[in-house]
C-alpha cells in the first residue's frame, strides 16, 4: 500500500521545521534587522529550492536565472506602478512573464549540454543588459522606485512582520509542490533522466519536454519571487538581476547540497548571511565566494547535506539522493 | 566609403581580439569538455600584466605581447595543475564548470585588489594613433593586432597541421579515451592546451588593454569570446578564428549603424539565434550525433 | 493483409565517411520471432539504434504496424509500443527496482506535470500491480526496494527486461539477450521469450549464440558488413553459402 505523499511530507522533522520556522519573527520581533534579513533570506530561498529544481534535480544547467527573478520584478513594479494593478494581479502577470520568458528560451533545451550552458549564461547576460538599457520602461540602472506594499484581502501589508508571512506561505506552498512533484511518476522520470537518458528515451519518457517543464516552473517559481521582493523592499535595480546573482544562487545550491531541498534553504540561508557580513569587506568580499565555490567543488561537491548524510551512508555514494519511491 | 574601411578594419582588429581568446577557450572545450568561464578573465591579467610591465620597462609592443603570454600562461597551467587536474579524477563535469565560475570571481578580484579599480590607460607609445594615408584614416595599432592576430592563427594552424606535437593535441581534443589508447600522453596534452590557450589570451589581453584600458572588468569583453567560438562551431579552432573575426565585424558594424548602445544585446542575440539554428556554428559540421 | 510489425525499407546509416548500415530492408511479420546475426561490426546493434530512433537514418524508412516513423523521436516510437533492451543492461542502478520498472509505464502514460499534481492514490496502487506482475513475468523477486546497481548482471538484463515489457510493446528489439548468461539462465531466456510470443509480442533479437537463434528463431536476418547478405528459416540461412564464407572469412582473421 504505497504511503502518500502527504504523509511522507509530514514527518516529524517536517513539521519540527515549519513550526520553528513560522514562529521565528516573535522571536526576532525586537530587531527590525533581523526581520528584514529574514525576508530577503526567504525570498532567496524560493530562489534556491526553484534552482534546485530545475539544475540540482533536473540537471538543466541553467545559468541565468536571475534574469527570470527580475522579468517578476520589473512586471509586478510596473503593472503596479504605472498601471494601478493590484497586488494579486501584479503578482500572477510577473509569473506569467517570467514563465514566457523560458518559452522564448526553451527551444535551446534541445542543444548539448555546453552549448545549452552557455545560451542560458548567454540569455541572462540578455535580459541584464535590458533591464539596464531599456530605460522607458525600466528607468535603468537608476532603478525603479515607489513600487507599494501589496494589499491583500483588503489589508495592506506593511509590516515587516506581515510580510514574514506572507513569504512564508509562498514558501511553503512552494516547497511542498516541489516535494509533490518529486514524490510522482515525474520525479521517478527526474531521477532516470540523470543516470541514463538513453535509456529514458527509449522507454518513452520525453526527455527535452521534461526538462522545457523544469524551466518553465523554475521560471515560474523566480517570476514570484521577484514580485515579493518588489513590492517588500518598494525599489529594485538591475544590478539585483544579473550575472552576480546568479552565481549566488548557484554557490547557495552547491552549498546546501544538489538534489537537497532542505539544503537549498540553509544554503540560501548561509550564503545571504554571508553576503551581509562581508559587505563589510567592500569590493573584495566576493573573492571569498570564489574561493568557496572553488573549494566546495573539489571538497564537498554534495554540500551540507552531503556532509550530514555522509555521516550515516558509505562512500562514495552521493549521500542527499532525494526521495526513494520506496514503497512498503 | 573611407569610413566603411576604417569601420572594416576595426572590426576585424577586434575580432581578432576574439578570435584569439575564443581558439583557447575552443581549445580547452575540445581537449577537456570544459566550458572555461575563467579564460575570459585570464586575458584581463593579460592585459593588466601588461599595463605593468609596460610602465615599469617600455619594452616594445610585440614584446609585451609575448611576455604577457607567458605569464598568462603559467597562470593558466597553475590553475589546470592544481584546481581542475585533481578534480577531473572525480568525474563530475558540472563541478569543474562551477569551479571555473570561483575562478574566474577569484582573478577579477586579485585583479582589483593589486591594480585597483580605476581604469589604467597604457602609456602614450603603446596607445593607438591613426594616421591619414591616401585619405583614409589608418589605425596603426589596429592593423598590428589584425596582423597579430592573423599571424598567431596561422601559426597555430600549421602548428596543429604540420607537427607532431600539434597532431597530438588535435587527437586528444578529438577523442581522449582512443588518444590516451595510441600512447598519447592525454595529461600532457591537456596541460599543454592550457598553456597554448592561457598564452593567445595574454597576448590578446595586452592588445585589447592597449586600445581599451586595463581594468578589472576587462572580461566582460572576453565574455563575447563564448559567442565567437559559439558562432564559428564550438570546438572548432578554424571556427573560432571565423566566428571572432565575424563577431568583430557584426559588433563593429552594427554599433556604428545600428546603435552602440544596444550592440551587446545584438551580439548575444545573434549568438543564441546561431545556436539555435545551427548548433554547429558556421563552420561545423552537421552531425547526427547518437543521444 | 495486416502490416508488417515492424519494417524497414532501404535504411542506411552513414558515419562521416563510414557506412554502417547500407540499404538494409526488413519486414518482420506480427508474431514472428526474428534472428538478426551477422560478424562482428555487421552493423547490427547500428539497425537497432535506427530502428528505436537513436540514429537519424541518412537514407530510407521505417514502419511500425504500418506507422511511418522515420523521423519520430525514440519516446514517441516507444509510445507506439516499441519496446527495447541493449546488449549491456542500461539500467537506473540508484534507482530501486520499484522505479526502474515503473519507468517503463512513460510508454502508456508520460510523466506530466498535471498527473504529479493531481495524482490520485489508486493510480499509485494500478502502477503498483503492473510493476509486479512484470517482475513476476521476468521471473525476479518482487524485492521492490532493493536497488537495481546490487544486481547481479543476469538479474539487471531481467529488470531491463521487465522495464520494457510492462507497457505490453506490440515490437520487442532485444540486443544480444543470452550475452554474459550461464546455460540454466540461457533456459530460462528461452522460456520468457516463449512466453513473450505467445503474449502477442513480436521479437527481434541480436545474438551470438547461434544455437539459441537457430532454436528459437523461425526467420534469420544476416548482416554483414551493414548490407542484409541472407535471410530465411534455420536451414536455408545455416547453409546459404554467402553466410558461410561472411563468417569463415571473418573468423579466419583477427577476432575484433
Amino acid at each position: 500500500m504505497p504511503i502518500s505523499w502527504l504523509r511522507r511530507f509530514w514527518t516529524p522533522a517536517h513539521a519540527a521545521a515549519v513550526v520553528a520556522l513560522a514562529a521565528l519573527p516573535v522571536l526576532l520581533a525586537s530587531s527590525p534587522y533581523y526581520i528584514f534579513l529574514l525576508n530577503t533570506i526567504a525570498v532567496f530561498a524560493m530562489l534556491a529550492l526553484g534552482l534546485q529544481l530545475v539544475l540540482g534535480y533536473g540537471g538543466v544547467l541553467q545559468l541565468g536565472y536571475a534574469g527570470f527573478f527580475g522579468l517578476g520584478a520589473y512586471t509586478s513594479a510596473i503593472l503596479s506602478t504605472q498601471h494601478g494593478w493590484p497586488f494579486p494581479a501584479a503578482f500572477l502577470a510577473a509569473m506569467v512573464v517570467a514563465v514566457a520568458g523560458a518559452v522564448v528560451m526553451s527551444p535551446i533545451v534541445r542543444l548539448r549540454d555546453v552549448n545549452f550552458a552557455m545560451a542560458t549564461f548567454v540569455f541572462g547576460l540578455i535580459l541584464e543588459l535590458v533591464y539596464n538599457q531599456w530605460s522607458a520602461m525600466t528607468n535603468g540602472p537608476i532603478g525603479f522606485r515607489g513600487i507599494p506594499a501589496p494589499r491583500l484581502f483588503g489589508v495592506t501589508v506593511l509590516d515587516p512582520q506581515h510580510y514574514y508571512y506572507l513569504l512564508f506561505a509562498a514558501l511553503l506552498a512552494e516547497y511542498v509542490l516541489i516535494f509533490r512533484l518529486l514524490h510522482s511518476p515525474f520525479g521517478t522520470a527526474l531521477r532516470a533522466m540523470r543516470e541514463n537518458e538513453t535509456a529514458c528515451r527509449t522507454s518513452g519518457i520525453d526527455v527535452t519536454r521534461v526538462k522545457v517543464t523544469l524551466l518553465l516552473v523554475s521560471s515560474a517559481i523566480a517570476g514570484a519571487a521577484g514580485s515579493l521582493l518588489a513590492h517588500m523592499n518598494g525599489f529594485i535595480s538591475p544590478p539585483t538581476f544579473g550575472w552576480s546573482t546568479s552565481v549566488a544562487l548557484l554557490m547557495m545550491v552547491v552549498l546546501g547540497g544538489v538534489r537537497s531541498l532542505p539544503g537549498a534553504l540553509v544554503g540560501a540561508a548561509v550564503i545571504r548571511l554571508v553576503i551581509e557580513r562581508t559587505s563589510v569587506l567592500g569590493q573584495h568580499s566576493n573573492i571569498v565566494f570564489g574561493v568557496a565555490l572553488v573549494l566546495f567543488m573539489a571538497f564537498l561537491p554534495t554540500g551540507l547535506a552531503g556532509l550530514a548524510g555522509g555521516i550515516t551512508a558509505k562512500l562514495p555514494r552521493p549521500a542527499w539522493l532525494g526521495p526513494r519511491s520506496v514503497t512498503p | 566609403m573611407s569610413e566603411l574601411l576604417g569601420l572594416l578594419v576595426f572590426g576585424l582588429a577586434i575580432g581578432s581580439i576574439y578570435s584569439l581568446v575564443a581558439i583557447g577557450f575552443s581549445m580547452i572545450y575540445r581537449a577537456t569538455g570544459l566550458l572555461h568561464f575563467a579564460h575570459p578573465d585570464l586575458m584581463m591579467i593579460g592585459g593588466m600584466i601588461g599595463y605593468t610591465l609596460a610602465t615599469r620597462t617600455a619594452m616594445p609592443m610585440p614584446l609585451l605581447f609575448v611576455c604577457s603570454g607567458l605569464a598568462v600562461a603559467a597562470l593558466s597551467w597553475l590553475i589546470d595543475r592544481f584546481g581542475f587536474r585533481p578534480m577531473r579524477r572525480q568525474g563530475a563535469l558540472l563541478n569543474l564548470i562551477i569551479a571555473t565560475i570561483g575562478w574566474s570571481i577569484i582573478l577579477v578580484n586579485v585583479a582589483l585588489f593589486v591594480w585597483g579599480t580605476a581604469p589604467l590607460s597604457y602609456p602614450e607609445p603603446y596607445l593607438p594613433k591613426g594616421r591619414t594615408i591616401a585619405g583614409i584614416v589608418i589605425v596603426p595599432q589596429n592593423l598590428a593586432m589584425l596582423a597579430v592576430g592573423l599571424a598567431s592563427m596561422v601559426a597555430l594552424q600549421l602548428f596543429f597541421a604540420r607537427t607532431v606535437t600539434g597532431q597530438a593535441l588535435r587527437a586528444t581534443a578529438e577523442n581522449p579515451v582512443a588518444a590516451q589508447l595510441m600512447g598519447i600522453r592525454v595529461e600532457r596534452m591537456m596541460s599543454l592546451t592550457f598553456l597554448l590557450s592561457g598564452f593567445l589570451a595574454g597576448g590578446a589581453g595586452v592588445l585589447v588593454a592597449s586600445i581599451v584600458y586595463a581594468n578589472f572588468d576587462l572580461g566582460l569583453i572576453g565574455v563575447k569570446s563564448f559567442a565567437a567560438a559559439v558562432l564559428g562551431g564550438f570546438g572548432q579552432v578554424g571556427g573560432a578564428m571565423v566566428g571572432g573575426l565575424v563577431l568583430g565585424l557584426v559588433e563593429t558594424i552594427g554599433a556604428f549603424y545600428v546603435s552602440s548602445a544596444y550592440k551587446d544585446i545584438i551580439a548575444y542575440t545573434l549568438l543564441i539565434l546561431i545556436l539555435l539554428g545551427r548548433p554547429q556554428g558556421l563552420l561545423g559540421s552537421a552531425r547526427s550525433r547518437p543521444d | 493483409m495486416t502490416a508488417p510489425a515492424l519494417e524497414t525499407l532501404g535504411v542506411s546509416k552513414r558515419f562521416e565517411g563510414l557506412v554502417a548500415v547500407d540499404g538494409v530492408d526488413l519486414a518482420v511479420e506480427p508474431g514472428e520471432v526474428r534472428g538478426i546475426v551477422g560478424p562482428n561490426g555487421a552493423g547490427k546493434t547500428t539497425l537497432f539504434n535506427l530502428v528505436s530512433g537513436l540514429y537519424a537514418a541518412t537514407a530510407g524508412r521505417i514502419r511500425l504496424g504500418g506507422r511511418d516513423v522515420t523521423d519520430a523521436s525514440p519516446h514517441a516510437r516507444a509510445a507506439a509500443r516499441l519496446g527495447r533492451t541493449y546488449q549491456t543492461p542500461q539500467v537506473f542502478p540508484e534507482l530501486s527496482v520499484f522505479d526502474n520498472v515503473a519507468v517503463g509505464l512513460a510508454a502508456a502514460r508520460p510523466p506530466s506535470l498535471r498527473d504529479a499534481l493531481a495524482g490520485r492514490r489508486s493510480r499509485r496502487r494500478e502502477a503498483l500491480g503492473e510493476v509486479e506482475a512484470a517482475l513476476g513475468f521476468a521471473r525476479l523477486p518482487a524485492d521492490l526496494g532493493r536497488l537495481a546497481g546490487a544486481l547481479s548482471f543476469a538479474e539487471q538484463k531481467r529488470l531491463e527486461l521487465a522495464r520494457a515489457l510492462i507497457s505490453r510493446p506490440a515490437v520487442l528489439l532485444l540486443d544480444e539477450p543470452a550475452a554474459g548468461l550461464n546455460r540454466a539462465e540461457i533456459d530460462v531466456l528461452v522460456a520468457l521469450i516463449g512466453e513473450i510470443r505467445e503474449r502477442g509480442t513480436t521479437v527481434v533479437l541480436i545474438e551470438h549464440n547461434m544455437r539459441l537463434v537457430m532454436g528459437l528463431c523461425g526467420r534469420i536476418t544476416v548482416l554483414d558488413f551493414g548490407k542484409k547478405i541472407a535471410e530465411g528459416t534455420a536451414d536455408e540461412v545455416r547453409r546459404d553459402p554467402r553466410v558461410i564464407a561472411a563468417y569463415l572469412g571473418r573468423s579466419a582473421g583477427a577476432h575484433v
